[in-house]
């Protein structure tokens, strides 16, 4: 009886994982659908697969929004270093203002967007969409790196400087390499929350340049067919591997130094 | 020379710091402004109160208070759920436990809009749900779920809860284990050290986990616009549709700036509630 | 009466055992040390005593009673951890309160034991004060009015002093040792600085690497006469010379090679037990006199060159050789202006009482 009961917690938390999980593992089941009426079985298929890799308009929308979210994360990193590592401990008031994007519900943000833009005559295109983007790639990198960077012994700079190295070489190879966990978790942020945004996009992008949310949305609209679903098991496939070969390289590193 | 350098690397540290800055000034504050004055200015009647006044005294009002339950209610389930999902991946699951955290991330890597669209499939009238529940007997008929408020509300939790574990657990994380061992010691059972110890010092993670959640379900669009089929209507949609299709902008930057006022007083009153929690904690 | 009590008690850590079948009792009313080197198990018995570990095998008995099965918070028993585990989002008051507190005790009678404790550890002025402002000392302090206001049967101190410089330190150990004459509480101190248990201990147990008890007994008990060379060797300093124990018509004498024959004092017990057999002597650097000239009188003579001279201020310690074998002697410095002087590079000579030396079959 006492064993049922602790089974109480890991039990409910298996079910969380369930639902949390539930709409990803549908999707890619159904990427595998043969019929094309998406509500009825029609045995397993890779011809949605196919067609994904057929169909051009997809890969342009990828590369638009793989364009956007990389300069969106490289900017936002850029400037945040910049920042943090410039103000220290000065920030100190003013880090958690930063988060103030990413608190305000994003419409808000888009409609004021459309305004700054319409105003100042920018064109609506991929441009607009980085600046819009790295605002809230800001939101975390500011924050997180600020905390980070408080964490570290500041008697590191101090020896770098002892033994000879310059301000330039100090940040280089004491002040970055501490800061490479943040780094890493800020950025993996900031592209996500880039490359998965839909209502700034909406507002923003302008006609010519559509992103994979957009376009995702223009299809949910007109008629779907499961390359949708393939589309996303896929980007799902990408990703993983790229976690597994992550882990797997820092452990081959970790044995050969 | 050297005093110019050193004014120069002086002045340096206050050029690294500005294109933050100047981001934040120019497309943050700036755009609030114009938000702000648009709602103000009616073209051809200059200075004007009228579209506060529409929809103060609208059915607008009732958009604003249905968002506001429906994030409510979104933010405290998920509040209520991912503290133990934390607890359990922080103390419990040793081995499990870098599995668990990456689990937790992975759904982000799937795009939020097939997220919801994937809900069609399982909610609708002869989607994966029905179908389950017919096989089984349970219902003779199938369930109508699409287009309704409890397929808004499912949606926006399933799709909020990782935003809210993730800054819970991240606190659980930083929690000193040995102040647990000392609050047994004093003679609290693990009810009371649950209340008066471990939930005061991972507040900071639960209140960044509610506004979080608060702030993104309250505005948000494609969910209410995909699941209820554009019927009933939430800031989000209102919203956009006042800005692409009615293109009425100063009534739309008034609503706007109405709600973002509702919202900052909501989060404001739950702060001083969770601060609450926190002193009866005493 | 005992106040705690462990039999065949043994605790394992996966596959290693850290504590083996063991017995020992803690006299109640008195001031316990528990003393042995890192990590040789002292503070998992304090762990068992408090309820945060559970025995794998045997009984822990408090004032007779058998609460190997009770959980920590129904114990009364309270700790003093090592690194005082204070509530940070509570002030002073509120971390002493609370385990009053979770009892229910009313706020008036809350109100006037906190205040009357923490006076006792000087602490009445930083009552509402925040932890984060209080120095690593008074933290301290507050860990232990934490666990005293709550009256407990026994209480437990690990380490509690291995935060604090030397100075706060010997401060402390006076506060400590008067506060547990005013409780009459017993304590429980766990430490691996023999200073700190010499000093505030009624009774004390050392522990060896292997977590087994060499030796209980008063603090004067065990430095006087240890019965092993790791007690010697453990608590203070002392000279340990290898050789055999052999009677001579009813004296008894101990013959170092290369050394010589001196003369012990050896009850009967200790004679059959390592008579023939190699034992070992030990005497403290501090039991022998070291002079230029001959002296008469004593039963034990060695000579000795000075290799070396450490100063400790108050005492002079003085390393000697002789026959490649290394003696170490302290000698108070008695004197401001030392007549006849000893320098590196004499030659001495060493006496001992033979009442003075221990010895010890391990």
């Amino acid at each position: 009886m006492r064993f049922l009961r602790r089974l109480r917690l890991p039990l409910f938390v298996s079910g969380v994982y369930a639902l949390l999980y539930l709409p990803i593992v549908v999707l890619i089941i159904f990427s595998f659908n043969g019929s094309t009426d998406s509500h009825t079985w029609g045995g397993w298929t890779l011809r949605w697969f196919a067609e994904l890799f057929r169909t051009p308009e997809i890969w342009v929308v990828v590369k638009h929004s793989l364009i956007v979210a990389f300069s969106a994360m490289a900017l936002s990193l850029v400037f945040g270093v910049m920042i943090v590592c410039s103000l220290k401990e000065r920030l100190d008031r003013f880090a958690s203002l930063f988060y103030i994007p990413i608190l305000v519900p994003e419409i808000i943000l888009a409609v004021g967007f459309l305004y700054l833009f319409s105003f100042l005559k920018v064109p609506l295109g991929l441009q607009t969409l980085i600046v819009a983007h790295t605002l809230l790639g800001l939101a975390f990198s500011v924050p997180l790196l600020h905390a980070r960077l408080a964490e570290m012994n500041a008697y590191s700079v101090e020896a770098s400087l002892d033994l000879g190295a310059t301000k330039w070489q100090t940040f280089l190879y004491v002040v970055l390499p501490f800061l490479r966990p943040a780094l890493v978790s800020v950025g993996s942020l900031a592209w996500i929350l880039s490359f998965d945004d839909f209502l700034i996009a909406f507002f923003c992008a302008g006609s010519s340049s559509q992103t994979l949310p957009l376009y995702i949305y223009s299809r949910v609209h007109v008629g779907v067919t499961p390359v949708i679903n393939a589309l996303s098991t896929f980007t799902l496939l990408v990703s993983c591997s790229l976690v597994i070969l992550y882990s797997v390289l820092r452990v081959r590193l970790k044995e050969i130094i | 020379m050297r005093r110019i350098k050193q004014a120069f690397l002086y002045r340096l540290t206050y050029f690294l710091a500005t294109p933050a800055f100047l981001w934040e000034i120019v497309f943050l504050c700036i755009p609030f402004l114009f938000i702000m004055s648009a709602s103000v200015y009616l073209q051809g009647r200059g200075f004007s109160l009228a579209a506060y006044k529409l929809i103060l005294t609208g059915a607008h009002m009732r958009i604003i208070v249905r968002s506001l339950v429906l994030a409510l209610f979104t933010a405290f389930c998920c509040l209520v759920v991912a503290y133990p999902v934390a607890y359990f991946i922080a103390f419990r699951a040793r081995s499990w436990k870098n599995a668990l955290v990456l689990l937790l991330t992975l759904p982000f890597w799937v795009n939020f809009l097939v997220h919801v669209y994937a809900w069609f499939f399982i909610l609708e009238r002869n989607g994966i749900f029905n179908k389950i529940l017919l096989a089984l007997g349970i219902i003779s008929e199938p369930l109508h779920m699409m287009n309704t408020l409890f397929a808004v509300a499912i949606v926006m939790f399933q799709v909020y809860l990782p935003f809210m574990i993730l800054p819970v657990y991240l606190f659980f994380e930083k929690f000193d284990t040995r102040l647990l061992e000392a609050s047994l010691d004093l003679g609290a059972s693990w009810r009371q050290t649950f209340w008066r110890v471990l939930v005061p010092l991972t507040m900071a993670g639960a209140q960044l986990g509610f506004f979080l959640v608060l702030g993104m379900s309250f505005g948000d669009y494609v969910t209410p616009q995909l699941m209820s089929g554009g019927k009933t209507l939430f800031v989000g949609t209102v919203i956009s549709d006042y800005f692409i299709i009615n293109r009425s902008f100063s009534l739309g930057s008034a609503f706007t700036c109405i709600s973002a006022v509702v919202l900052i007083g909501l989060m404001a009153i739950s702060l001083g509630l969770f601060k609450l929690v926190a002193k009866g904690a005493k | 009466m005992d106040a705690i009590r462990f039999e065949h008690v043994t605790k394992r850590y996966g596959t290693e055992e850290i504590i083996t079948d063991l017995n020992l009792a803690i006299p109640a009313g008195k001031f316990f040390a528990l003393l042995g080197p890192s990590g040789c198990g002292k503070t998992t018995i304090l762990r068992l005593i408090g309820g945060f570990e559970h025995v794998d095998s045997g009984k822990i008995f408090l004032d007779n009673v058998d609460v190997t099965d009770v959980p920590i918070n129904q114990r009364r028993v309270n700790t003093v951890f090592q690194y005082y585990a204070l509530f940070p989002h509570l002030n002073v008051f509120d971390n002493v309160a609370y385990g009053l507190r979770i009892k229910g005790v009313p706020l008036p009678e809350i109100k006037h034991k906190v205040i009357q404790v923490l006076a006792k550890v000087h602490l009445e002025k930083q009552v509402s004060k925040k932890i984060e402002q209080l120095s690593g000392g008074q933290q301290q302090r507050v860990a232990l009015a934490r666990a005293i206001v709550n009256e407990p049967k026994v209480l437990l101190l690990d380490e509690p002093l291995a935060a604090l410089d030397r100075n706060l330190k010997e401060q402390m150990l006076v506060e400590l040792i008067e506060l547990q004459y005013e409780l009459k509480t017993t304590f429980v101190y766990v430490t691996h600085d023999q200073t700190e248990a010499l000093a505030v201990a009624d009774q004390m147990a050392i522990m060896n690497d292997d977590g087994e008890i060499e030796q209980v007994g008063t603090p004067k008990e065990i430095y006087e006469f240890p019965v092993s060379s790791f007690v010697a060797q453990f608590v203070g300093k002392t000279n340990l010379f290898k050789g055999v124990l052999r009677e001579h018509c009813g004296d008894f004498c101990f013959c170092v090679e290369g050394l010589g024959d001196f003369g012990v004092v050896i009850d009967s017990a200790k004679m059959t037990a390592c008579e023939g057999k190699e034992a070992l002597l030990s005497i403290r650097p501090e039991k022998i006199e070291i002079n230029k000239e001959e002296q008469l009188g004593f039963a034990n003579h060695v000579c000795a060159r000075v290799d070396g001279m450490i100063y400790h201020g108050r005492s002079t310690e003085y390393l000697l050789i002789v026959n490649g074998r290394r003696i170490t002697v302290f000698e108070q410095n008695e004197e401001h202006f030392a007549r006849d002087a000893i320098v590196e590079g004499d030659t001495v000579h060493l006496y001992w009482q033979k009442e003075n030396a221990v010895v010890m079959e391990r």
